[in-house]
């Protein structure tokens, strides 16, 4: 009888603990590794949604599927796309979400919902807003990485690590959209002209949830050393292809910057200080000798173009986007809280008075001297 | 009077993990989202004042226990308003202990239902955790004590990784300024914390138990230590997510200690918080079947039957229709408020009534 009871309770927990409700095999899957967004052609109302995933079937005739339907909302455009597959949608393995630049300036925070209420989805997704149309991203054709979505994920990653652009991921557009004093920005690239690459040296910025403006290439570098993130990079001072002319190349291996705030007559004022260490990587002179003097000039050299490219930034910031994507607003409400509840941060910001101190020094030169 | 069964006793370091689980079981997946929302950058400070506030409570309840160290609270009333009036304090623990048990499970098997198991229907999920409750609880607290111990060296090992995303993305402004959302605001915020340890509430009936193996010091000392420890680490977690979130990005995420260790990203390992949630299953499963007993030896008692070995069976009829009380995540929060707000006062005013009724008449202690 004891037997008995055990086995009943025991067949009982295979049929409940089995998770065969939740199980699906890994062929019938759709692994949404990408995701476009577009304002769709026929329909400006509409969103037009792309989904990109690597085939799962052995022997399919394509490496990856993409697959696009419109709808109101990401979640109907994805219900649009299921009715074209075979598969079950999967978003938990989503790498990166790519999004028009018209689609950007529209704002997206709304349709972003469904993306960070969905539990599978990882908040380390890469954000990327692309000149043209994001539809025509999954068709690209590298010739050394079959599945787009990985190439760009690969892509961004390589780039950030050196400095050369940021790769912005799901976390922090939520976390500098929510927090106040503090706007967004996405990582922003460009299909080169024979669709076979991207090129990725620039940011969108943003103010609130819309889309207002670019930054590229140099203001990229410039925008991570005042926020304190580019540890790694190169920056060329002269022109050593004009006769007569030469080079000195700074690779910087550490840096950081410090940000203090204070209130002058009413008035915000900013003290940013960036700090650089690298190497010298290339001298162009005649006589490529780095000695001490050489060091002490191509320092001054760096500091002052990295201060003049920081000042430039922050300016466009102010006076072209008004967005503060570098954070500022975040010290006033931590270390001003009167002077914050007094004040709207967004029309403060264009005024405020911003002081740049950069600090470079040269470690190494290199194995010539 | 009956006194605890001789057999059932538990070690000081088994009720150290029955208190650290329960305590820790109780909204630790949720604490950052509930305290923010009153309190907002400053919800650190509310938990650590609610975890005070639950510290004096708790060596107020040791003192008054050591007057009585072979008897559970429901005994206690017994002895105390006698054998009919007696029954009303056991009740009102009892109901207690029901719906405390009821949200437990509900926002357990919430999170199983979104994470893991999405297609599962919920009644499964529900029936399938009261089934091993019951199989855990029938052979009394001695088994219940082993495997809370077993299962604290688990939650333990795991804990440290929970700290990882401070360290790698903090932002200290987000934290500021501090203590600038002002002292009432400060103290509001200490009420949802104190309702996050309210399990403290167990040795009500755990403290014979313990007391037959070890003294009144050994077990002030254990107790103590478990809420120290479950204070420091409440705290901690809710200053780290508002440093790596910022208060206003909490308020999106119904369990942002899960959204906090999504963050985390190892070579391999795809899905770091998946890993976690089995962590925090166990210790909300071990949260749950501490309450669940409780309820319980609670009837038991009250209906004088205990020991008998199937009342798992009859008390999970009521928790599964007190579960299914909430359809949604949204309704259990408000629930929580409402329970931690209605159920404290009415138990806290009967165990006050209860102890001093007996220092009135003069039972217990040296009287006894």
């Amino acid at each position: 009888m004891r037997v008995l009871k055990l086995v009943i309770i025991l067949s009982l927990f295979l049929i409940v603990l089995s998770g065969c409700w939740d199980s699906v095999e890994l062929e019938e899957q759709f692994l949404v590794w990408g995701m476009g967004w577009d304002i769709d052609e026929e329909n400006p109302n509409l969103m037009t949604l792309t989904l990109s995933a690597p085939s799962t079937t052995e022997g399919a005739p394509e490496p990856y599927i993409a697959v696009s339907s419109s709808g109101y909302s990401v979640e109907e455009g994805r219900k649009n796309i299921q009715k074209q597959l075979q598969y079950t949608i999967e978003m938990g393995h989503l790498r990166v979400l790519v999004i028009s630049e018209d689609f950007a300036k529209q704002g997206i925070l709304k349709f972003m919902d469904s993306l960070g209420r969905n539990p599978r989805i990882g908040r380390e997704t890469k954000l990327v807003v692309t000149a043209g149309k994001a539809k025509d991203l999954w068709d690209l054709e590298h010739p050394s990485n079959l599945l787009p979505a990985d190439y760009l994920v690969e892509l961004l990653k390589v780039n950030a690590k050196q400095g050369i652009t940021a790769d912005i991921t799901f976390r922090d557009f939520f976390e500098a959209i929510s927090n106040e004093g503090q706007e967004p920005v996405t990582s922003f690239i460009r299909m080169s002209k024979d669709a076979k690459m991207f090129n990725a040296a620039g940011l969108a910025v943003f103010k609130e949830d819309k889309m207002i403006g670019k930054l590229m290439d140099i203001e990229v570098q410039a925008f991570q050393f005042i926020i304190g993130k580019c540890k790694n990079g190169t920056i060329t001072v002269g022109e050593s292809t004009k006769p007569g002319s030469n080079s000195i190349t700074f690779c910087h291996r550490r840096g950081g910057s410090k940000v203090k705030t204070e209130i002058i007559n009413g008035e915000p004022h900013i003290y940013l200080k960036v700090e650089l260490e690298g190497d010298i990587s290339e001298y162009t002179a005649d006589k490529p000798t780095v000695d001490e003097e050489v060091i002490e000039k191509a320092e001054t050299a760096v500091t002052l173009r990295v201060k003049k490219e920081v000042e430039k930034v922050i300016e466009k910031a102010q006076k072209e986007f008004e967005s503060d994507i570098f954070g500022f607003g975040l010290y006033f409400k931590a270390y001003h809280n009167n002077y914050w509840k007094s004040h709207d941060w967004a029309k403060e910001f264009p005024e405020a008075n911003v002081h740049v101190d950069v600090r470079v020094k040269i470690r190494r030169i290199g194995i010539e001297s | 009077m009956t006194m605890v069964r001789g057999k059932q006793i538990i070690s000081t370091k088994q009720l150290f993990a029955i208190l650290f689980l329960g305590l820790m079981n109780h909204g630790y997946v949720s604490i950052s989202r509930w305290i923010t929302e009153v309190a907002h950058q400053d919800a650190w400070i509310s938990t650590f004042l609610g975890g005070f506030i639950a510290f004096v409570l708790l060596n107020i309840i040791l003192l008054l226990m050591k007057r009585f160290p072979d008897k559970t609270f429901i005994q206690i009333s017994d002895e105390v308003l006698g054998k009919y009036l007696g029954k009303i304090p056991g009740i009102i623990f009892l109901i207690f202990l029901l719906f405390f048990t009821a949200l437990s499970l509900y926002l357990l098997v919430s999170l199983v239902s979104a994470w893991l198991l999405p297609k599962t229907p919920i009644d499964v999920i529900i029936i399938s955790i009261l089934l091993l409750q019951i199989y855990l609880t029938r052979e009394g607290i001695k088994v219940l004590g082993r495997f809370q111990e077993m299962i604290m060296v688990i939650v333990l090992l795991g804990m440290p990784i929970t700290f990882l995303p401070y360290f790698i993305y903090q932002n200290h402004t987000l934290l500021m300024p501090i203590g600038g959302t002002g002292v009432v605001t400060i103290l509001k915020g200490a009420l949802p914390a104190f309702y996050t340890f309210f399990t403290f509430f167990s040795l009500l009936i755990l403290y014979p138990y313990v007391r037959k193996d070890a003294s009144h010091k050994e077990i002030v000392k254990a107790s103590n230590m478990s809420i120290l420890v479950v204070t420091i680490l409440k705290t901690f977690y809710v200053f780290g997510s508002i440093a790596v979130f910022g208060e206003k990005e909490i308020q999106f995420f119904l369990y942002p200690l899960l959204e906090y260790v999504k963050l985390l990203v190892f070579p391999v390992i795809e899905r770091v918080e998946f890993m976690m949630i089995f962590l925090w299953l166990f210790m909300m499963f071990s949260g749950t079947v501490t309450t669940f007993y409780m309820a319980n030896l609670t009837a038991e008692q009250v209906i004088n039957v205990e020991g008998y070995k199937n009342t798992g069976l009859i008390i999970a009829i009521p928790i599964y229709f007190l579960t299914r009380l909430s359809q949604n995540i949204a309704e259990s929060l408000s629930l929580f408020r409402l329970e931690g707000a209605v159920l404290s006062i009415v138990l806290l005013a009967t165990i006050a009534f209860v102890f001093g009724l007996s220092f009135i008449l003069q039972k217990g202690g040296e009287n006894a």
